[in-house]
C-alpha cells in the first residue's frame, strides 16, 4: 500500500514524468529494458517450460502436477516408494498406458543428464537437445535460462546492498567533512587498494563458495565505487541555499541528508547502477570461468565459457555462451545510456 | 564616415519583431539613436531587452530566432538577414558590445593583451609593437592603472570594476560608432558602477560614439540617457526623452514602473525591548597551518562585529560585496562557525549544543537572496513550507494542512500552491514561499539576506510592502542585508554600515542618510545617488 502510495507521488511529480517521457525517447534503451524484462521473466517462470519433471500427469483418471509435487513410483504404476524418474522409459511407459505425459517444452533441467545420448558428449544440436548439451551431457539450453536467472540474481543483489552501503558511507563522509572524511577517505583508499580477485580466490579457498557467501565476500569489495559521486554530491549539496534553509529550520542531520541531499545524490546513483548491475554480472561471470566462483554443478554463464574453451571441438558451447553473455551485456548497456539520458538535465524537455 | 549620410541616424529600428519558432518575443519595435547620444532600453527580466540589442548585431541563433518584420539600419545600411562576411565587418568593428557579466565574458585564460589585441587584428590588422602600443593606449583611456605592468594579466587577478574596464578597452578598440551596454554595472558594487559609468560618459563625449544602454535600473537611466525606450513583455511601451519621461510619463506602466521606486520611511519604534545581542563576533578561515595543523595565520571575514535588536525593528546591514554582511548575520543565527557572545532573550545561545539549539531555531529565521536556489526542487510547496512545523510542532496532518494553507495566503499565495512545485512559480512567488517557510514557525527575528535583489524592481515593492505588513502585523524583527541604498531608506529603522569584515558606522536610517559620519558612508550614498 504504501508502496502505491509513493509510486503515485513519483508519477504526479512533473520532475519523475519528465524523466519517463526522456527515458522512453531513448527507444533503443526502452526496448531493451523491456526485452531484458521479458528474458528475465521467462527465467523466473524457467521451472515452467525447463524442467525434467512433466508439467502434469493424468494416471487412471487422476491428475499430478510433478513440478509442485513429489509423487512416488507406485502411484504411478511403478513398484517401489520411492521419487519418480520420468526419464526411465519404463516409467513413462507405464503412465502412458492409462493416462497421457504433459511435457515442458525443454525436458531437461539444468542438473539432469541426458542418458540417451547418440554420441558421446559434448553432443551436437539435435532435436532433443536443441543447442547441443554440455561435455557432462546436460542440456545447454537448460543451463542457460538458469545461469542466466541465477547471474541476475546475484547482479541484483550486490548491486543493491553495495549502492545502499556506498551511499551511506558516502552521504556520511561527504555531509559531516572534516575528520570523518579525511580518515573515511584513506580507509577507503587502503579498502579500495586491495586486489578482490585474489583476495576472492584466497578466501574461496577458506570456504566452500555458496551463493550467499559469494555475495557476502564480493560485496566486501564493491561498496567503496559509489562511494566517490555520492560524497561528492553531498560535499555540494551541505552548501545549497536550501539547505542551509532547512538548516536555520532545525531539521536535525539526518532528516536533512535523506530528505534534502539524498534526492540529489541519488541521480548520480541511478545514472551509475546500471554499469554497477553489468560489473557484477561479469565478475560473477569471470569467477566461475576461473572456478572460484558458485558450487560445482550450478548452472552458470562462466562454466559455459569455461567448456566452451575446454572443448573447442564443440562450436556450439562457446557460441551460445557467446551470444547469451553479449545479448545481455549489450541489453544491459543500452538501458544504461537510457538511464543516464533520462537524468541529464541538459536532455529535460 | 562618408558624407552621404551624415545626416542619417546612427542607429534606426523599425517595426522589428523577433520571434523564437512560434513565440513572439519581440513586437514592432521602433526607435532612433544619433551620434553621441545615449538611448536607454529599460525594461524588467523577460521584457526583450538583451534579444533586441543582439538582433542589432545579428547574434541571436537564426534560423531558429526570425524577424518576422521590421529593418535594422545602421548609418542608413540594413543589417536584417545580411550574410555572414557584411556582419563582421560590422562587428566589433563599428559596432560594439560590453556585456554584463565581466568575468564570464573575459576568456579565463588568456591575458588582458591577448583579448584585447584579437579585436585588433581581426579588423586592423594591427600585430606587433604598434598592436602593444595601441593596447596600452586603450588601458589607459579606459582608466586602469599601471596599463602597461597589466597587460600580461589574467582576468582572475582583476577586481570586478577593472575587468569591466577590460571589457570596454576591448569594445573600444576599432572605435565604434555605436557601443552596446547591455546592464554594464549590474555586477558591480556601486561606487565601482559610478565610476565606470562616468567613464562611459567620458569616452563617449571624446569619441563621439553612440551608446545604446540596457538596465532595468531607473537612477542609471535618469543620469545618464538622453532618450528612454519603455519595454514590457517585448512589446514598445513609451519612447520618448529622459526629462519628460521622468516628469510626465505618459502610459500607466511607465508610471507603475516609476513608482515602484522604493519610497517612504519607516516610523520611528514606540518601545524598545531588546530581543537580541551580539558582541565580539568574529568570524575566521584558516590561511596557512603549521605542519601540525595549528592555524598560523588567519583571515577575518568578520571582525569584533556587534549587533542589537530590538523587537519590531528593522535593522539593515549594507556594504559592497565581501563586506562580510551574510557572514555576520549567519554568525548570529548560529550558521557557520564563529566566536563571541549572543544572547537571544536573555539567554546565551552561541554556546548551546546543536540539540537545544535546534528548539530555538524555530524562532530565529532566515529568507535567502537567490529564490531560485533557496527552495528544494524536488518537494512540493506544501512539503517546503510545512517542513519546519514537522520539526518543532506536534500537530498532526490536518492542522499542519490548514496551517500551511494559512500562512500561504498571508503571504499572498493561492491556497492551492501546496501542491505544485517550486519551478513552477516565478522569481516573486518563490520569495514568497521563502518568506511562507519562515513565517509558519511564528518567528521573532528574520534574517532577511538580500530578499529582493534578484526580483524585478515591481516584484521588489510587493515584496517589501509584504514584509512591511507582516512586521506591522506580528510584530516582527528584521536582520535586512542589503546593498541597495534606496531600498534600505525605504525599510530600515537602524543601519549598519560594514567594509572588510568590520562595522564602521551604525546609527538610526534619518541619520545614516542625512548626516553620516564617515567617509566610506558618504561615498556610498553618493554613489547611489541619493
Amino acid at each position: 500500500m504504501a508502496l502505491l502510495q509513493t509510486w503515485q507521488r513519483m508519477r504526479s511529480n512533473p520532475i519523475h514524468e519528465k524523466r519517463w517521457q526522456q527515458f522512453k525517447r531513448n527507444r533503443r534503451g526502452f526496448w531493451s529494458l523491456w526485452i531484458f524484462s521479458g528474458l528475465f521473466l521467462l527465467s523466473l517462470l524457467g521451472e515452467l517450460w525447463v524442467n525434467d519433471k512433466p508439467i502434469m500427469i493424468s494416471y487412471q483418471e487422476q491428475w499430478y502436477f510433478p513440478i509442485i509435487q513429489d509423487v512416488p513410483e507406485n502411484k504411478l504404476g511403478g513398484d517401489f516408494d520411492i521419487s519418480t524418474d520420468y526419464h526411465d522409459a519404463y516409467m513413462v511407459e507405464q503412465i502412458e498406458k492409462e493416462g497421457w505425459i504433459l511435457w515442458p517444452l525443454i525436458p531437461f533441467y539444468y542438473d539432469s543428464i541426458n542418458y540417451e545420448l547418440t554420441e558421446s558428449a559434448p553432443s551436437a544440436p539435435n532435436h532433443i537437445n536443441y543447442l547441443g548439451t554440455d561435455d557432462q551431457g546436460r542440456d545447454v539450453i537448460a543451463r542457460l535460462v538458469y545461469g542466466f536467472r541465477i547471474s541476475v540474481f546475484f547482479a541484483l543483489a550486490l548491486t543493491l546492498c553495495s549502492s545502499l552501503i556506498g551511499v551511506f558511507v558516502g552521504a556520511v563522509n561527504g555531509y559531516y567533512g572534516g575528520r570523518i572524511d579525511l580518515f573515511g577517505q584513506r580507509l577507503l583508499e587502503i579498502w579500495e587498494g586491495l586486489p578482490m580477485l585474489f583476495m576472492l580466490i584466497i578466501l574461496a579457498s577458506f570456504v566452500e563458495p555458496t551463493f550467499l557467501w559469494l555475495l557476502g565476500l564480493m560485496i566486501l569489495f564493491s561498496w567503496p565505487g559509489l562511494v566517490g559521486i555520492v560524497r561528492a554530491e553531498f560535499l555540494r549539496g551541505r552548501n545549497l541555499e536550501y539547505v542551509k534553509a532547512a538548516r536555520a529550520l532545525g531539521v536535525s542531520d539526518n532528516q536533512i541528508m535523506f530528505r534534502h541531499i539524498l534526492p540529489n545524490a541519488l541521480i548520480a546513483t541511478l545514472t551509475f547502477m546500471p554499469y554497477l548491475f553489468t560489473g557484477a554480472l561479469t565478475t560473477l561471470t569471470s569467477l566461475d570461468f576461473l572456478g572460484f566462483g558458485l558450487p560445482l554443478g550450478s548452472a552458470s554463464l562462466g562454466e559455459m565459457v569455461a567448456q566452451g574453451k575446454n572443448n573447442l571441438h564443440a562450436p556450439w558451447l562457446a557460441t551460445s555462451a557467446f551470444i547469451s553473455l553479449s545479448t545481455i551485456l549489450v541489453l544491459l548497456v543500452f538501458i544504461g545510456e537510457a538511464v543516464r539520458d533520462a537524468f541529464d538535465p541538459r536532455k529535460i524537455l | 564616415m562618408s558624407l552621404d549620410n551624415a545626416g542619417l541616424p546612427l542607429l534606426k529600428v523599425q517595426d522589428l519583431s523577433v520571434s523564437f519558432a512560434q513565440l513572439k518575443v519581440v513586437e514592432c519595435l521602433n526607435f532612433e539613436l544619433q551620434r553621441g547620444k545615449t538611448l536607454a532600453l529599460v525594461g524588467e527580466s523577460g521584457s526583450g531587452k538583451s534579444v533586441t540589442a543582439l538582433s542589432i548585431l545579428q547574434l541571436l541563433p537564426y534560423p531558429h530566432a526570425h524577424h518576422e518584420q521590421g529593418e535594422i539600419y545602421l548609418s542608413g545600411q540594413a543589417v536584417v538577414g545580411k550574410g555572414d562576411k557584411v556582419l563582421q565587418a560590422i562587428r566589433g568593428n563599428k559596432v560594439s558590445m560590453i556585456f554584463q557579466e565581466p568575468m564570464t565574458s573575459l576568456n579565463p585564460l588568456h591575458t588582458i593583451k591577448k583579448q584585447i589585441a584579437e579585436a585588433l587584428l581581426l579588423h586592423k590588422g594591427l600585430t606587433g609593437k604598434p598592436a602593444t602600443k595601441r593596447i596600452i593606449e586603450l588601458l589607459e583611456l579606459v582608466g586602469l592603472d599601471n596599463a602597461e605592468s597589466r597587460l600580461s594579466s589574467y582576468p582572475h587577478e582583476l577586481s570586478g570594476g577593472q575587468r569591466q574596464r577590460v571589457m570596454i578597452a576591448m569594445a573600444l578598440a576599432n572605435e565604434p560608432e555605436l557601443l552596446i551596454a547591455d546592464e554594464p554595472t549590474t555586477a558591480l558594487d556601486v561606487t565601482i558602477q559610478k565610476q565606470i559609468l562616468e567613464l562611459l560618459k567620458s569616452l563617449q563625449k571624446r569619441l563621439n560614439m553612440g551608446i545604446l544602454l540596457i538596465t532595468h535600473d531607473l537612477h542609471i537611466v535618469r543620469n545618464f540617457a538622453d532618450d528612454v525606450v519603455v519595454m514590457c513583455d517585448g512589446r514598445q511601451i513609451e519612447y520618448n526623452k529622459t526629462e519628460s519621461l521622468f516628469t510626465t510619463p505618459q502610459q500607466s506602466y511607465t508610471k507603475k514602473l516609476l513608482s515602484s521606486e522604493p519610497q517612504g520611511q519607516m516610523p520611528a519604534l514606540q518601545r524598545h525591548d531588546l530581543i537580541l545581542s551580539a558582541e565580539n563576533i568574529n568570524v575566521s578561515f584558516p590561511l596557512s597551518k603549521n605542519f601540525w595543523g595549528k592555524v598560523t595565520s588567519k583571515l577575518y571575514a568578520v571582525k569584533n562585529a556587534g549587533l542589537q535588536v530590538h523587537q519590531g525593528e528593522t535593522v539593515a546591514i549594507v556594504g559592497e560585496s565581501g563586506a562580510g554582511k551574510s557572514t555576520l548575520a549567519q554568525a548570529v543565527l548560529q550558521l557557520n562557525d564563529s566566536e563571541g557572545k549572543v544572547v537571544y532573550l536573555g539567554q546565551r545561545i552561541d554556546q548551546l549544543k546543536n540539540s537545544a539549539m535546534r528548539r530555538i531555531r524555530s524562532s530565529l529565521q532566515i529568507v535567502f537572496q537567490d529564490p531560485f536556489a533557496s527552495l528544494s526542487p524536488r518537494m512540493s510547496v506544501h512539503e517546503i513550507v510545512a517542513e519546519g512545523l514537522r520539526v518543532h510542532s506536534a500537530m498532526d496532518e490536518t492542522q499542519i494542512e490548514l496551517e500551511v494553507q494559512r500562512v500561504l495566503a498571508k503571504v499572498g499565495l493561492d491556497k492551492n500552491s501546496g501542491k505544485r512545485y517550486p519551478h513552477e512559480f516565478s522569481g516573486g512567488q518563490r520569495q514568497r514561499i521563502s518568506i511562507a517557510r519562515a513565517l509558519i514557525l511564528k518567528p521573532k527575528l528574520i534574517v532577511l539576506d538580500e530578499p529582493t535583489s534578484a526580483l524585478d524592481r515591481t516584484i521588489q515593492k510587493q515584496i517589501l510592502e509584504l514584509l512591511i505588513d507582516l512586521q506591522k502585523e506580528f510584530s516582527l524583527s528584521y536582520i535586512f542585508i542589503s546593498h541597495d541604498l534606496s531600498v534600505v531608506r525605504a525599510v530600515s529603522h537602524r543601519v549598519v554600515v560594514m567594509q572588510a569584515g568590520k562595522i564602521i558606522e551604525q546609527g538610526l536610517t534619518s541619520e545614516i542618510f542625512g548626516h553620516a559620519q564617515e567617509k566610506y558612508t558618504q561615498i556610498l550614498l553618493s554613489s547611489a545617488a541619493l
